[in-house]
């Protein structure tokens, strides 16, 4: 009788190929129960979710389980026990005892055996038949059942397999834009290379410019690889461009929406992403990173990596919060956008992968740029991520002579900004963002620095109780630090003395600044407190002369 | 000499002062927790002992946190007991010496 069973499924190879899984499966279980002398025979397949259930996929004289579309969850009743055990069961009575599904019951089946249908060691599901007639199933039924259980898996397996990889190709395609913007002034070029293994990878990137003329172009890996991997790209990219439209404006309070609903609708999924807006004609771009590598800017000055201060990766903590850094681009400098794949390498840190992009960034076309940068970093040597690179360069001007522009003098420019809540923990928040975007800066004015945002930031916590915003300024000789709230309360300087325990925020403020201020504006409800730092000539592009004011941080 | 270098632990009764070991940055997110580690450990103190606050390991201190040492200085006098600091950081001390606090808050 085995060999007969054997013969007639080994038919099913060959008939896998040309029938839909669906009339497969029917037909393999039409004949086991012929072979088997059994009424009914059932395929359930397990279906993953906040719980995990067996749904009814295929079935011979019980078809009405597959159209009820039942479900019996993983240790409930008959199957959902097989599954749990991942052993076969021999049921010899059927009641609402022993089995979850009431139409087992209700076809007036007596006897029944299932096995486990399994995927490695996983189980994927079950296949169970049943007889009407009080006749018990022994040891025989059970391996031939499993038999037969092990064709059933197969081809399912085979199927999903080729499911797979048909959707992956279609994704991928659906997954990179074709096209990159038209963009007056603008260069786009892009580059994506899978992994070694050709795994559809998690890497994305997506320029497009908004009704209000305004370009977002940015750059993400979600971790992982695969299908699931492509459907969660496609579903952030979604969101991103959904919040873009809708928000417009502020990368950072996109990150901050994007992160809330994946934390909400996406379990377990992290991923990083970068995010560069800019309005015409694009000579600043303001960038809002979630766990991302920073940008790299070619410009006549060499190439730099941008300092922007990358927030946690979306989908990993509840409200996070994401600073905005502000890059110039002048016209014929080029900004490269990168997933980790392009730096990173087994066993090395990453700041050697960052300077090695740095060293091998020139200033060049953006095509040129992603060509050059290719070949250097990655070249012949097979990848272990995918890489994807998206470069904007700004067209020559051949107006504007070499060198930096004036803009970038003396005059003080807005470099970052970030936005915090009312909480403690913000105030480490806002020394960190602060130190990062403001800097090469000597020791002595990084302490200064560090100290007087400490205090402004604790003023705005514990007195105006309000949402605040810090703001970094930079000119060629000093650093600015706005912070504003919505208190309209009085700044007080005190002198305390050695014992008092308040009152020595702005006495510090007052101390080390070179200069500070309030400052009410009708257009703001708040206050903007302000404190200023000279920079040191060594910390200067021109080498000034001042010395620097305020009392001294070290010993 | 016994070092209290475990949050909330309070040191083994041996001889020597009690010590507060601090770390990290010391900022209106950590005053009120120094400020209720280091009474906790006042509550084994006797009069006229010596409570010591190592601040080796301080990366950085700002008005929130020199409040808090002084706030604890506070409790401490209630109970007779004089606060001394030990392995002062540069960047704490200077702001000790800027703002008098290292006139009734010495260094051992």
């Amino acid at each position: 009788m085995r060999e007969r069973l054997t013969n007639l499924l080994a038919v099913t190879d060959v008939r896998l190929t040309r029938l839909d899984v669906d009339d497969l499966l029917v037909e393999v279980l039409e004949r086991l129960r012929a072979i088997l002398d059994v009424d009914t025979a059932a395929v359930l397949l397990l279906e993953r979710g906040t719980d995990d259930y067996l749904v009814a996929r295929a079935a011979s004289g019980l078809e009405e389980e597959v159209r009820q579309g039942v479900r019996v969850p993983i240790g409930a009743g008959f199957a959902g026990t097989i599954a749990a055990r991942k052993e076969p069961v021999i049921l010899d009575r059927v009641d609402s005892t022993t089995v979850a599904n009431p139409i087992l019951s209700e076809k007036g089946i007596r006897r029944m055996v299932g096995v486990p249908l399994f995927s490695g060691t996983d189980v994927m599901g079950v296949l169970h038949v049943g007889r009407l007639q009080d006749q018990s199933f022994n040891s025989d039924d059970v391996e031939l059942l499993q038999i037969a259980g092990e064709r059933v898996s197969a081809a399912i397996q085979t199927r999903q397999i080729a499911v797979e990889s048909a959707a992956g190709a279609m994704l991928e395609r659906e997954l990179l834009p074709t096209h990159l913007p038209a963009v007056a002034g603008l260069e786009f070029a892009a580059r994506y290379a899978p992994a070694e293994d050709r795994s559809i990878g998690g890497d994305w990137y997506d320029a497009f410019v908004l009704p209000s003329g305004e370009l977002w172009v940015l750059i993400g890996d979600v971790a992982g690889h695969g299908l699931a991997s492509a459907v969660m790209v496609s579903r952030v990219k979604s969101a991103v461009r959904s919040y873009a439209l809708l928000g417009g404006d502020d990368a950072a309070h996109v990150l901050t929406m994007t992160n809330r609903k994946l934390l909400h609708f996406e379990i377990d999924t992290m991923v990083t992403l970068l995010c560069a807006v800019a309005k015409p004609p694009f000579e600043r771009f303001a960038i809002a990173s979630a766990g991302h590598p920073p940008p790299v800017v070619a410009s006549g000055h060499g190439a730099e990596l941008a300092r922007v201060l990358p927030g946690p990766p979306l989908g990993a903590v509840d409200e996070p919060h994401y600073s905005t850094t502000y890059v110039t681009l002048d016209p014929g400098s080029t900004m490269l956008l990168y997933t980790d794949g392009l730096v990173e390498r087994r066993g090395e840190a990453i700041d050697s992968g960052l300077a090695r992009l740095r060293d091998a960034v020139a200033n060049v076309s953006p095509e040129q740029m992603c060509r050059d940068v290719m070949r250097r970093l990655v070249g012949s040597n097979p990848t272990l991520d995918d890489v994807a690179l998206l470069a904007v360069g700004r067209t020559p001007d051949p107006s504007v002579s070499a060198g930096r522009s004036a803009a970038t003098g003396n005059e003080i420019e807005l470099i970052a900004e970030m936005n915090l809540p009312p909480q403690s923990r913000s105030v480490a928040e806002a020394r960190r963002f602060a130190l990062r975007a403001a800097g090469d800066v000597s020791k002595r004015t990084g302490d200064a620095l560090k100290l007087l945002v400490s205090e402004l930031a604790t003023n705005c916590v514990v007195h105006a109780r309000s949402d605040f915003t810090v703001r970094i300024l930079r000119s060629a000789n000093q650093i600015r630090v706005e912070c504003s709230d919505a208190d309209k309360g009085a700044v007080l300087v005190q002198h305390p003395g050695p014992s008092d325990t308040s009152g020595r925020g702005m006495y510090f403020v007052l101390r080390f600044a070179h200069n500070w201020g309030v400052e009410q504006s009708d257009r703001r409800p708040g206050k903007t407190v302000w404190f200023s730092l000279r920079l040191e000539s060594t910390e200067r592009p021109d080498g000034g002369r001042d010395s620097p004011h305020g009392g001294e941080l070290s010993a | 000499m016994a070092e209290n270098s475990v949050p909330d632990a309070v040191r083994a009764r041996t001889a020597g002062p009690l010590v507060l070991s601090l770390a990290g940055e010391i900022d209106l997110a950590q005053a009120d927790r120094t400020v209720e580690r280091g009474n906790e450990l006042l509550r084994t103190a006797k009069a006229g002992e010596r409570l010591v606050i190592d601040m080796r390991r301080v990366r950085f201190i700002d008005s929130s946190g020199l409040s808090g040492l002084l706030r604890l200085r506070r409790l401490a006098e209630q109970q007779s007991v004089s606060v001394y600091l030990r392995d002062v950081p540069d960047q704490v001390a200077g702001l000790l010496r800027l703002s008098g606090i290292d006139q009734v808050l010495p260094t051992e």
